[in-house]
């Protein structure tokens, strides 16, 4: 099991940075930072690249989590750092985005353990498999339009797989919970 | 008054999985991020600005998650997926509807911090 030492969690409500550090410290983690924006992370990380890995929501004001992930990995300090983003899956589009921005991996906002370990642990390890390895630029027609990827292979089908058992858990989620009343 | 009959904060699981410390932390980072959210949604509504009740609900719904308001945060969700859609009478329905939902589990939260329930 990979358990990260240090994670930077980019998250703009300390609510859900909180839930998310405290998940992480129950699985081992040692150290984790908060940072409220894009631009701290960017700081932040320009200084100090002894982070294992950056969690970083993908709502957020002023910096997405795409254009963080995107800016950290144009930079050769930082684009080493796995760079996983937490999604809600309501946007079909999500997976080519992250994959043209460069993520290495989804996370859903699941904050139960047995949940979120194995999550973070296969993000992680999948990471680790295409670190390095070449890619070949190829064309995905989706909505209307072709979107060039340029991942390796291994990346895209981990990204893809993720995606994928993310969106079957919230669809049986959705079976289990009453919502108060819907609008 | 309840305005609905269900509790919508189970505190009880969150304080076996995190103990009382950490939940009395996050019931109260829970106000203080989630506290201007309907109001801003209520603005967005008159101003016709779906993403930006897209953008706070969505929000919204996340805070709910870490709390465990299943019910809120599932409430959430389907205003999101009409504010996406632009459906105006369903916004402007559910974000009405969303201010006393979200009062009564405020409400809740608050008596759980001054350990009144």
């Amino acid at each position: 099991m990979t358990i990260p030492g240090k994670v930077l969690i980019v998250e703009d409500m300390i609510v859900q940075a909180m839930r998310l550090q405290q998940v992480l410290a129950t699985a081992g983690v040692t150290t984790t930072k908060v940072v409220k924006s894009g631009q701290e992370a960017l700081s932040l990380l320009g200084e100090d690249q002894s982070w294992d890995v950056v969690i970083s929501d993908v709502n957020m004001p002023e910096m997405d989590g795409f254009e963080l992930c995107k800016r950290l990995k144009s930079q050769p300090q930082t684009k080493q750092i796995p760079v996983l983003l937490l999604v809600s899956l309501k946007d079909a589009a999500e997976p080519i985005k992250a994959l043209q921005y460069g993520a290495d991996n989804f996370l859903v906002k699941e904050y139960e353990k047995e949940y979120f370990v194995p999550q973070l642990n296969a993000a992680l390890e999948n990471a680790k498999a295409s670190d390095g390895v070449e890619s070949q630029p190829f064309n995905v027609f989706y909505n209307g339009a072709w979107h060039e990827i340029n991942r390796p292979a291994s990346q895209v089908a981990a990204l893809m797989t993720a995606a994928y058992s993310m969106a079957m858990r919230e669809k049986s989620a959705r079976h289990r919970e009453p919502a108060a009343s819907k609008p | 008054m309840s305005v609905h009959s269900q509790v919508l904060f189970n505190y009880k699981c969150l304080e076996t999985e995190l103990g009382q410390e950490s939940v009395q932390m996050i019931a109260r980072l829970f106000l203080e991020d989630t506290g201007n959210m309907v109001a801003k949604m209520k603005q967005a509504v008159k101003d016709k600005d779906a993403e930006t009740v897209r953008f706070t609900v969505h929000m919204l719904k996340g805070c709910c998650r870490s709390i465990v308001a299943l019910s809120v945060e599932e409430y959430c969700e389907a205003l999101e997926d009409a504010a996406c859609t632009g459906d105006w009478t369903s916004i402007a329905v559910g974000v009405n509807q969303l201010g006393p939902l979200y009062q009564q589990l405020r409400e809740e939260v608050m008596d759980y911090i001054k350990g009144e329930n």
